[in-house]
């Protein structure tokens, strides 16, 4: 566990000592869901407020247009959802119509039927 | 199952315009759509393809809204169990005129119901297929800024009920009350009835939150889980450093649907973030002190970043006191026509480590290569590929996954939202 884990802490390090710098972030005005994946095809953020696409509503069949994140030329993936109500709410990505994919630069986690999700707290 | 589909594509193909939505007269808006989804499966044996699963799914749905009136249908086919269009979802809500705060709804079959809670819900019914439950709901709002909803859903021979009243946020604070009850056609099945209090309360410098649970039918059945968000460390320009105290308990009995509460759980927890706002970067860790044995129950840490070279990380650890521990590192560099990584999973005595790589040859399309195997002696290598598209409205998918001593399975899928 200790050697199989070194991977991460050596990336750690690395980070802390400067060797890798952070890209900026696109910058708006309300609560945005960022994702950089420049390849993708098309992303979509599902989540306690949507259904989760279509998933949990009868029926259950993902809308492919729900929670439609928009590409920018820089090639991230940008949602805002400063318009939610107060409260928790979970979520994940879908990358390409297939891919479930946790927000990678967000360290609150939940669960969703068996999936590790993304967690985000709107205030009132 | 055809007839019904190529009535639903006639009745979205004469809609007013392109968009598939337009005005009437007397300020409605209409909005007619077709939501369809078909999946092929099969398997690749004895030298040829077996087709062993097909799934034909398509919605119609009307929604006519003006300032006091919202309208939606949805009549729907399947082939399977029966190719009849029904009557999938519905609903109308009226709102009092010049007041849109003040209203009142009905719904039938919307969805399957859950509590919220703080970090997991309270109750989730993950198991259930939506198409399954059929029912109803009634909701209202306005008085004071009070809203409410009665849902009332059968599943099986099963009686599901959830009531909500949501107060309107007052400043400094604001409150849910819940409350679910499951009936049994069985009444020697097990029956549930929660309550749930969450209250929300914003102190500019700190948010503390509380959620409050109980259930009928005897002592024990409680939970209390409470926690203080926006305590902050540090805070510059580049970024902040918060950390979240918070404490769980409940009483030796409950029963609740959910991972939010183990029954005599006594847990104290802290939490401290790196949140970023110019920058594409995070982190966290997370300790649950355990106040039964007075001892560290578990650890857990995320970080996250995507660096200036195009490279995200991702990583991932959850240690607990009894042994149990799963951990997960990702990387992934990637740009525009191209992407590759590499992914490392942990979970107790097992590891797996799955290399991918995608090439993307325009926009909408993306050919995807998952390889992946075990860090042991049986390494039980899988390899998975997927090629999809997303022209517009419509998504296509294509994947063929093959496992260590199986043959290979095939998936076709399109699914599309058309106006």
């Amino acid at each position: 566990m200790t050697g199989r884990m070194t991977v991460g802490v050596s990336a750690l390090l690395l980070c802390s000592c400067g060797l890798m710098r952070p890209v900026e972030r696109p910058q708006s005005e309300g609560v945005d869901l960022v994702l950089w994946m420049p390849g993708a095809s098309s992303v979509q953020v599902l989540g306690d407020w949507n259904e989760w696409g279509g998933l949990v509503a009868a029926g259950g069949v993902i809308d492919p247009l729900a929670g439609m994140m928009s590409r920018n030329p820089e090639g991230f993936w940008t949602l805002d959802i400063s318009h939610l109500e107060g409260g928790s709410y979970r979520y994940s990505f879908l990358v390409n119509g297939h891919g479930w994919l946790r927000d990678p630069v967000n360290p609150l986690t939940s669960e969703f039927q068996g999936r590790t999700v993304s967690l985000v707290m709107i205030p009132d | 199952m055809i007839p019904a589909i190529a009535l639903l594509l006639t009745l979205t193909a004469s809609g007013q315009d392109s968009t598939g939505s337009g005005t009437v007269p007397g300020d409605w808006e209409l909005d007619c759509s077709m939501l369809f989804m078909a999946k092929a499966g099969g398997m690749w044996s004895d030298s040829r393809p077996s087709m062993d699963s097909t799934l034909m799914d398509a919605a119609f749905s009307v929604h006519a809204l003006s300032r006091e009136v919202d309208i939606l249908a949805v009549a729907a086919a399947k082939n399977s169990p029966s190719s009849d269009l029904y009557l999938r979802r519905a609903g109308a809500e009226v709102k009092w005129p010049g007041t849109p705060w003040i209203g009142g709804g009905v719904h039938y079959s919307d969805r399957i119901p859950f509590l919220p809670g703080l970090r997991s819900p309270v109750v989730e019914w993950g198991w259930l297929e939506p198409d399954s439950i059929s029912g109803f709901s009634v909701s209202g709002g306005g008085i004071l800024g009070f809203s409410s909803e009665y849902l009332l859903q059968e599943v099986s021979d099963d009686t599901l009920q959830q009531f909500t009243v949501s107060s309107p946020w007052m400043g400094f604070t604001g409150a849910d009350y819940r409350r679910m009850e499951f009936s049994p056609g069985d009444s020697s099945a097990f029956h549930m009835a929660v309550n749930v209090l969450e209250v929300r309360t914003d102190f500019r410098y700190v948010r503390p939150r509380l959620v409050l649970t109980g259930g009928d039918g005897g002592s024990g059945r409680w939970g209390l889980s409470c926690e203080i968000l926006d305590l902050c460390l540090l805070d510059t320009g580049w970024g902040r450093v918060e950390v979240v105290p918070g404490a769980r308990f409940a009483g030796d009995s409950v029963r609740m649907v959910t991972q939010a509460y183990s029954p005599g759980q006594r847990v104290l927890f802290l939490g401290s973030y790196l949140r970023s706002r110019r920058h594409m970067v995070s982190a966290g860790l997370e300790g649950m002190i355990d106040l039964e044995s007075d001892s560290l129950s578990g650890i857990s840490a995320r970080a996250g970043m995507v660096d200036r070279e195009g490279v995200t990380w991702d990583i991932m650890l959850d240690i607990f006191v009894d042994g149990d521990h799963r951990g997960c590192v990702k990387a992934g560099i990637a740009d525009s026509f191209a992407a590759a990584g590499m992914m490392l999973e942990v979970l107790d005595d097992s590891s797996r480590v799955t290399g991918s790589a995608a090439y993307s040859p325009r926009r909408d399309v993306c050919a995807e290569v998952f390889v992946s195997g075990d860090l042991d002696d049986s390494l039980q290598p899988s390899c998975r590929a997927v090629v999809s598209s997303a022209l517009g409205p419509v998504r296509g998918l294509v994947s063929v996954d093959w496992a260590y001593d199986c043959s290979p399975v095939f998936g076709l899928e399109l699914r599309g939202l058309l106006k």
